[in-house]
């Protein structure tokens, strides 16, 4: 007897149990290998045989054999209703559901109370809200997007793959599916969909091939915002911002826009909201500055209008994008976003 | 990137402290991510001497001490390091100093005895983590100097941030253009000189693929002397994190720093024949061994440059080990050239070697600057290491680069900006730009973009720079926006479905938990045969999409149990992804939403209320899938065994996650809106868990469907009825296994239609006797009420009277006594 026997015998007990269907087939393998002269049993006997030294790792793996064998046909005892069984502890499943009782109301977990006061907000303001796929296409995720193929700008977006078909082979024709890494992939759905005027947000998870640490995770919330029409400009997405950020943090807080680079939008802006904590004069928070980086917008870009299908002389729009993980932090001082996503009910209950 | 302050106002007039200038670059899009600056943050920290050490007379491990910073009375310090003494140079800081974290030095007294400031460890000064004792200064620093000075770090390091989009500002030229941006004063290179020489260069260049490589240019240095390069070159290096390595090396790097452009160095000797050869790697050469001494294999793409006979270096990314600048080397190549961006990109993707040429290349260099590189490079390389200039420079240009031009609108920037901006405030700034204008077309003007400014192509670009330099804060604030009115009747939305769910969810004590959809392939192969595989995982833990919620909550459940959670009441809404044979599906890939409830353990503690703990059990699970259910609008439901179910679309191993004997479906009409149950001891196994473990899943996508439905056809109240209803309760003995279902249907059908209002299981019971002969009590209420007239006592006898006949018959129940 060796390990690997050991192993070969335990898989083609586990494919012997799968193949049962009847109470006959049951008692039939109970007998052949559960009871005190079964084969399992008989095995515990050959124990004997094994040098002094693999004894207890022989002990260990018979033992393990014993309880998986054990468990899996208890399972398909109970799925088949072996009238042993049922007999003992058998309960009626047509009698009437239990009234809850409720000892203390559940507790919201911190980022869904963001991400819903957020979404709150811009309803309130009289956007519609639109949802897409997690797994996307590359072309809506980033050529549509105008980001190039083989351009840098990619980078700033760790991607993840996924097989599109459960037979996916490496070098494969299959083309590349994508988790997607923002929500702007619906921005482009919109747009192919709708005419303008759009005025939509999309809240939604997102995912980055980020290590993960205290300041990244790499699956996340975004809420993307997408206003398109004729005569739309900058001064409204400034507008619209600064209104969010008072309804968010507090109507004494400032925004502030500074340049920056997205593929999809020209002008990008950054935005920053005046540190809520110290009210701007520097602070550990926001890192001595008095501002908190909040968001990415711009003016969607004209490549990306008209790959949606949309004419840039008519029409113009603003988008902006922001991750729900880092503005809860700030709000509760959680210093480690993995704590979300421990769901520890001794930190979930102080919610 | 780092930039060094006093290095950039020798490019331009810089008239800002470093906070401003943070500022200032910040607002044009340039962020600043770190400001070294010692001098600042080394205020009033000056070089010190002990001149005596005293004991404390209070205390046994501080001393007073009396330290001489140059000037006036020596200054008393009481200090606690076991390491000063006479003699010793030491780092002081002086009343009001700021040591960071709102550490002010105060004038105080410590155990009764005045101190006028404080001897600093290197930690006290963040130079390192040692606060073993004071820091030893070397003894030739002159007493009283501030300490940056002392240090040598006068200079302010900025840490810059560039976005992909911005390669022209990867030097200090680029950010000097910049700071011109805002001031409006001219940028001046340094002035290159270059001693013409008799003897010519043996160097020819050929470019094969002048598609990947369309300008290329060199020169040759006869007769250098390869050696450690002069302190100042060092120091400029090492200040920008560079390590310095020979005076030809380091000109190249200085070069780079200096003006952006990447250069390289062939040691010429090496180059057989005198011939550089520029082409793809395709039927040349297959691996090179690049100068860090890796082998790397070659893509047939990949462009070289090569000699007559083998490669000296992967074009813009690495040089050779076969051409290296080596301390014996005489003469030597400059190249300075231009490569595609997209093809250095994919050569550096595919060897995964990214280097401080190839970032700036892949972005986009600057055609035109690259002569100048090269002859400041050479005029260096001479002054420092000698040697003489062969002959003319080697330029191969085939086809010139034209430069960018595009068509602006005026009007267009306000259109897109919401702001006025005048046509001579639009000149200014692209003069200040070095962008060219021709308004030769009064409504169109033509705009030249200068050969480094590669991100601007259009009109967009040019109006984001007009608001750059003008100023992003200067754009007014709408206050108000025409918001476009919906016009469709949404009978539900998600948005509603969520909410009612979540708020109904956490109303019955479950709490909140958000997972990551990436989950390890065991977990999710316990839900589902063939999970979604993620081809570039993090790790194997995450690298499949989750089947289930199930999968999470499970993960939660035991994570809780080990930290002591007694009795777990928690709750998951998100996506399950799974294939299907769908075209329609992106990667047929089907995503559904899945609402999870897993309850475990104690479920209603004791109380002055409830005599005796509960734990989870399936009618609680089921109680929990049909209050979700009803709460968002459904009211007809019917819980069934799993086992007589059949086949589940959203949960094909529902069969083998969850226990038989202790799970439903619930179902509205045909549709399985909810599964509840036990999970099975195989998965609560494989997860550890060690309480017993129920599960509710919830189809949100079908219960969505259903209920739109249900709400496009509306609801019409039934009139309220004029007679009083009768209740008659039965306590019945029957077989255990007739089940509470079959009873219930029995009595429905043995009561006249138009009689039958209601009826409720309330109790059950089991004696010891009834248990013995397997039987069970059932208490039933039945309820009756007619919509025609007030029912007699007699008739309402008669029909239990007949109820109770057609159960002993059918189902051998009798009444209990
Ligand atoms: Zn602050």
């Amino acid at each position: 007897m060796t390990l690997v026997e050991l192993q070969i015998f335990k898989e083609q007990l586990l494919a012997d149990l799968d193949t049962i269907s009847s109470t006959d087939q049951l008692e039939a393998f109970k007998l052949a290998h559960l009871t005190r002269k079964g084969s399992i049993a008989a095995l515990f006997e050959r124990l004997r045989e094994v040098s002094k030294e693999e004894k207890p790792q022989f002990g260990k793996e018979l033992n393990l054999l014993r309880q998986t064998i054990e468990a899996r046909f208890a399972d398909k005892e109970a799925l088949i209703g072996s009238s042993s069984k049922r007999s003992k502890d058998a309960i009626d499943l047509t009698m009437p559901a239990r009234p809850i009782i409720v000892e203390e109301p559940g507790h919201e977990h911190p980022l869904m109370r963001t991400f819903n006061e957020m979404i709150a907000i811009f309803e309130k303001m009289g956007f519609a809200i639109a949802y897409g796929p997690e797994v996307e296409d590359d072309e809506h995720n980033f050529g549509k997007l105008n980001f190039p193929p083989d351009h840098p700008a990619r980078d700033m977006q760790d991607t993840f793959f996924v097989a599109p078909n459960p037979t996916w082979k490496i070098g494969g024709d299959d083309e590349h599916v994508v988790l997607r890494t923002h929500t702007s992939p619906v921005q482009v759905r919109l747009m192919e969909t709708q005419t303008p005027p759009i005025r939509a947000i999309v809240p939604g998870r997102v995912y980055r091939n980020e290590a993960v640490s205290a300041r990244s995770q790499a699956a996340f919330f975004m809420i993307e915002g997408l206003v398109v029409d004729k005569g739309v400009t900058m001064a409204d997405l400034k507008g619209v911002l600064l209104s969010f950020a008072k309804q968010l943090f507090g109507s004494d807080v400032k925004i502030r826009l500074r340049p920056s680079f997205f593929p999809f939008t020209e002008p990008s802006a950054e935005v920053d909201v005046s540190c809520y904590i110290c009210g701007g004069k520097g602070c550990r928070v926001c890192k001595h500055s008095g501002w908190l980086e909040i968001l990415g917008s711009g003016m969607v870009h004209p490549n990306v209008l008209r790959a949606s299908g949309i004419d840039p002389e008519i029409y113009s729009g603003y988008a902006f994008g922001f991750g729900v993980d880092r503005t809860a932090m700030m709000r509760y001082d959680v210093s480690d976003i993995r704590d979300f996503f421990e769901n520890d009910l001794r930190f979930l209950s102080q919610f | 990137m780092k930039i060094s302050l006093n290095w950039l106002k020798e490019f331009t007039p810089v008239p800002f402290t470093p906070r401003e200038l943070d500022d200032r670059l910040t607002m044009l899009g340039i962020e600043v991510e770190k400001i070294e600056d010692a001098a600042s943050q080394y205020a009033k920290i000056v070089v010190g001497e002990v001149l005596e050490v005293e004991k404390h007379p209070n205390a046994d491990k501080l001393r007073l001490t009396k330290v001489t910073i140059g000037n006036g009375e020596p200054l008393r310090i009481v200090c606690g390091a076991p390491n000063v003494r006479q003699g010793l140079k030491v780092a002081v800081a002086m009343i009001g100093a700021d040591l960071g974290e709102g550490f002010v030095i105060k004038k105080s007294k410590i155990r009764g005895e005045v101190s006028e400031g404080m001897i600093c460890s290197e930690r006290e000064l963040g130079l390192s983590e040692n606060h073993e004792g004071i820091w030893e200064l070397p003894q030739e620093y002159a007493v009283g100097i501030p300490l940056a000075e002392a240090l040598g770090k006068s200079d302010v390091i900025l840490e810059i941030g560039i976005t992909p989009n911005r390669p022209d500002c990867l030097s200090h030229l680029g950010i000097a253009r910049e700071v011109s941006a805002i001031t409006g004063e001219a940028v001046s290179l340094p002035k290159v000189s270059l001693s013409p020489s008799s003897s010519r260069s043996k160097i020819t260049v050929t470019l094969l693929d002048p598609d990947l490589c369309p300008r290329y240019a060199g020169r040759a240095i006869h007769g250098v002397k390869v050696g450690p390069s002069p302190d100042w070159l060092k120091a400029r290096l090492e200040a920008l994190g560079l390590r310095p390595i020979n005076n030809i090396v380091d000109v190249t790097n200085l070069v780079l720093m200096e003006c952006g452009h990447p250069l390289h160095a062939f040691d010429s000797a090496k180059i057989k024949d005198g011939k550089v050869i520029v082409r793809r790697a395709e039927g040349f050469a297959t691996e090179f061994i690049t100068l860090d001494g890796k082998k790397r294999k070659l893509d047939t793409e990949t462009l070289l440059i090569c000699d007559s006979e083998k490669p000296l270096a992967i074009a813009g990314i690495m040089g050779g080990e076969n051409s290296e600048i080596a301390p014996t080397t005489k003469d030597i190549f400059i190249e300075s050239a231009y490569f595609l961006p997209s093809s250095i990109r994919r050569s550096s993707k595919r060897l995964g070697l990214s280097t401080d040429a190839s970032y700036r290349f892949e972005r986009g260099a600057d055609f035109e600057i690259l002569n100048y590189a090269l002859d400041r490079a050479t005029s260096l390389i001479v002054e420092l290491a000698g040697g003489e200039v062969a002959g003319d420079r080697v330029d191969v240009y085939p086809v010139p680069a034209k430069p960018k031009t595009f068509a602006f609108r005026p009007p267009r920037a306000d259109a897109l900006l919401g702001m006025r901006i005048s046509e001579t405030q639009m000149l200014d700034v692209f003069a200040r730009l070095h962008i060219g204008v021709d308004q030769a077309k009064k409504d169109t003007w033509l705009l030249t973009s200068p050969s480094y400014r590669i991100d601007l192509e259009r009109e967009e670009d040019a109006i984001e720079e007009l608001a750059r330099v003008i100023g992003y804060d200067n754009i007014p604030l709408a206050t108000f926006e025409r918001i476009p009115l919906p016009t469709t009747k949404e009978p539900l939305t998600q948005r509603e479905l969520d909410l009612i769910l979540r708020s109904e969810l956490l109303a019955l004590g479950a709490t909140e938990c958000v997972s990551s959809p990436l989950i390890a392939t065991d977990e999710a192969k316990l839900f589902h045969d063939v999970p979604v595989v993620v081809v570039n995982p993090l790790n194997i833990e995450t690298n499949r999409m989750r089947t289930s919620v199930a999968a999470n909550l499970l993960d939660i459940a035991r994570r809780n149990e080990r930290f002591g959670a007694e009795g777990q009441r928690i709750f998951e809404s998100g996506t399950v992804f799974a294939y299907a044979d769908d075209k329609q599906m992106i990667g047929k890939i089907e995503e559904r939403r899945e609402v999870g409830v897993l309850l475990t353990g104690i479920q209603e503690s004791k109380s002055p209320y409830n005599a005796a703990t509960q734990k989870a059990d399936i009618f609680l699970a089921q109680g929990f899938a049909e209050q979700l259910i009803k709460r968002a609008g459904i009211a007809a439901l019917q819980a069934i065994p799993l086992a007589d179910a059949g086949a589940l679309k959203s949960w094909p191993k529902a069969a083998s996650f969850l226990a038989a004997d202790r799970s439903i479906a619930v179902k509205a009409g045909e549709a399985t809106l909810a599964i509840a149950g036990k999970v099975s001891q195989s998965v609560q196994d494989a997860y550890d868990i060690r309480h017993d473990v129920y599960i509710v899943l919830v189809d949100y996508d079908l219960l969505f469907d259903v209920l739109k439905r249900s709400r496009i056809e509306g609801k019409k109240v039934k009139p309220l009825p004029k007679y009083p209803a009768v209740e008659r309760d039965l306590a019945l003995v029957l077989k255990a296994d007739v089940s509470g279902a079959n009873l219930q249907k029995e009595i429905e059908q043995s009561i006249p239609k138009e009689l039958l209002s209601g009826v409720r299981i309330f109790d059950e019971f089991r004696s010891p006797e009834m248990k013995s002969s397997g039987e069970r009590s059932l208490a039933v209420r039945i309820i009756l009420r007619s919509s025609e007239r007030t029912l007699e006592e007699q008739e309402v006898e008669q029909v239990i009277t007949h109820v109770v006949d057609k159960l002993s018959k059918n189902l051998g129940a009798r009444l209990r006594v």
